[in-house]
């Protein structure tokens, strides 16, 4: 287990070193603006302290960080409606697998992978908030505000990312609980004894798990690069806007910094949700490397 | 796993008959626009602004007073055109790598796999936003971001697909019934490879129509004088005052597009008999 983590740390620490590499040489280096001493390395021990430089319009870090107040609380309350949507209705499925109610989830959820969640936002703002004022358009009431204002400002829009998330993650676990159902362990735990349901409990849920955490990985990734795109549905503030923006306005510095966090927020949910998933996993506990 | 599984959801024949037909449909009026198209999708005609769908315009008129319809099959054409081009750099660059990995032993391998997660963590947005910085937004930046994102899901195929086909039941009795491993590799190994690589490229189509859609809705993709179905959603108005039509019309196409590329690469997939025994209808 330790190599494992220690294996994995090591790929998010790669990962983010040479984004920082190729962000600093991809997006060119427009002279007077946040430029750093000693080249890319330069740039990177800088980024090490936490100093981002800054540009005309004021501290980089600071511009970050306003925009990760609103990315990383959408994609945590997406992730969290994507997992418990997908996870209930992949249960529910698996749970009656071949019957009539199976082949009506599995048809909804090849439906809603193929929505785009910028649409499904379009659409939420028209029912919720054109129509109905339930819920506001657009815009962000920051934190300091009012939380919960803040919070009623992120609620469509995360529901719009997670929808296709949830339809996936719907699909995946009714394949991986119907297969561990069915499973030789959970097979053998009732030869000794155990009834179904214990012996599905106890172990076909963590071989379920197993199975699952990569696919959710990539569904975690599929929402944090979605809130780029859905940001602008709802006109937030976040990490999106701002690299749209630094694109739009050529600035490099905030671009390459802008991509960097964008790659280290994906690198290292990833990662966590391997790890935890990991934790699962009895083969792991073998001490090596995978 | 040796255990009798449920068929994890084997496609019917039917549903992949319809899949099929739909995705040629779509492709045939997309291609039309290139020559024909109900109205001329240039011409700005104010006056007919945002009609409701019927009468003489189908899908009703945008607020520059276009045809809706015609707009939205040439928005088809770009979708499908993107998608396509971006299949074919993700494939030209992913399955040589993914050859590779699998053939030139553990260092490949290792080295491979860790460029493919590497590249798996960088979104196409991120690359779509390196290049529309340098080039300027076009329909060719989103091609290549587009592309490169998706080198790792065709390096991971093929590897798979090569593993899967080493040394199949049927490969290993055709050896003992005196085949050569020319004939093994060109009647058995090759079909359930280009079939399974095949499979991919349809399932990469979808997510190319996707990411251009979306690319372009936040302009990073195609640009205003082309049209697209991203770019449409992006000009649609959402405020009560629009017309529903340009908000339903070009999403439901792309959702509609979406579906019937997957379900065309499920069936492809999961329809393989020779590859996987256990996804054929006989055995379901």
């Amino acid at each position: 287990m330790i190599w494992f983590v220690i294996v994995r740390l090591g790929q998010l620490l790669a990962t983010v070193i040479v984004t920082a590499l190729l962000a600093y040489w991809l997006c060119g280096s427009t002279p007077g603006t946040g430029e750093v001493t000693g080249g890319a390395f330069g740039w990177l021990g800088h980024l090490l302290v936490g100093d981002f430089g800054s540009t005309a319009s004021g501290s980089i870090g600071n511009a970050l960080g306003g925009g990760l107040a609103v990315t990383i609380p959408l994609v945590l309350l997406a992730m969290l409606l994507a997992a418990a949507i997908g996870g209930g209705v992949g249960w529910a499925a698996a749970m009656r697998s071949g019957s009539p109610t199976d082949r009506t989830l599995g048809a909804l959820a090849a439906i809603g992978v193929a929505i785009p969640s910028f649409w499904l936002g379009m659409l939420l703002v028209v029912v919720f908030a054109s129509s109905l004022h339930w819920l506001p358009a657009a815009g962000f009431v920051p934190w300091q505000a009012n939380v919960l204002q803040a919070i009623a400002s992120l609620l469509l829009p995360a529901l719009a990312l997670a929808g296709p998330a949830a339809a996936a993650i719907a699909f995946d676990a009714r394949t991986a609980l119907s297969r561990a159902r069915l499973s030789l362990p959970v097979e053998a735990a009732q030869l000794r004894g155990l009834d179904a349901a214990a012996a599905f409990r106890q172990h076909g849920l963590r071989l379920a798990l197993i199975e699952l955490a990569p696919r959710l990985g990539r569904q975690a990734a599929a929402i944090i690069a979605g809130s780029m795109i859905v940001e602008n549905v709802f006109s937030l503030p976040g990490l999106g806007r701002l690299i749209l923006d630094a694109v739009i306005a050529h600035d490099d510095a905030v671009l390459r910094a802008g991509l960097l966090v964008l790659v280290l927020l994906i690198a290292g949910t990833v990662f966590l949700i391997r790890v935890g998933a990991g934790s699962a996993d009895p083969r792991l506990t073998a001490e090596t490397p995978e | 796993m040796t255990l009798a599984m449920p068929a994890p959801s084997a496609l019917p024949a039917a549903v992949w008959r319809i899949g099929i037909a739909v995705t040629l449909v779509l492709l045939l009026l997309a291609f039309v626009s290139v020559v024909w198209t109900p109205y001329p999708v240039g011409p700005v005609e104010v006056g007919a602004a945002l009609q409701p769908p019927g009468g003489t315009h189908l899908f009703g008129t945008d607020q520059l007073g276009r045809d809706l319809l015609s707009l939205v099959m040439r928005g088809m054409l770009t979708s499908f055109v993107v998608a396509a081009v971006a299949v074919a750099v993700g494939a030209v660059i992913g399955v040589p790598l993914g050859l590779a990995a699998a053939s030139w032993g553990a260092i490949a391998d290792w080295l491979l796999s860790a460029l493919g997660g590497y590249v798996a963590a960088v979104p196409a947005f991120a690359i779509a936003a390196i290049l529309a910085a340098r080039f300027g937004p076009s329909a060719g930046t989103a091609m290549v971001a587009l592309g490169l994102s998706m080198v790792p899901a065709f390096m991971a195929s093929t590897r798979v697909a090569l593993y899967a086909g080493r040394r199949p039941g049927y490969a290993v009795a055709a050896q003992l019934a005196g085949a050569l491993p020319f004939e093994i590799v060109r009647r058995y190994s090759l079909p359930a490879f280009t079939r399974a690589i095949g499979a991919e490229m349809v399932a990469q189509l979808a997510v190319g129509v996707l990411g251009e859609a979306a690319l372009s809705f936040v302009g990073l993709g195609t640009a205003a004088p082309a049209t697209s179905l991203g770019l449409l959603l992006h000009d649609a108005p959402l405020a009560g005052a629009g017309q529903p039509m340009l908000i339903a019309g070009p999403g439901l196409v792309l959702v509609l597009m979406v579906l019937a590329l997957n379900i065309t690469s499920r069936g492809l997939k999961t329809r393989n008999f020779l590859a996987d025994p256990g996804a054929s209808d006989a055995a379901a």
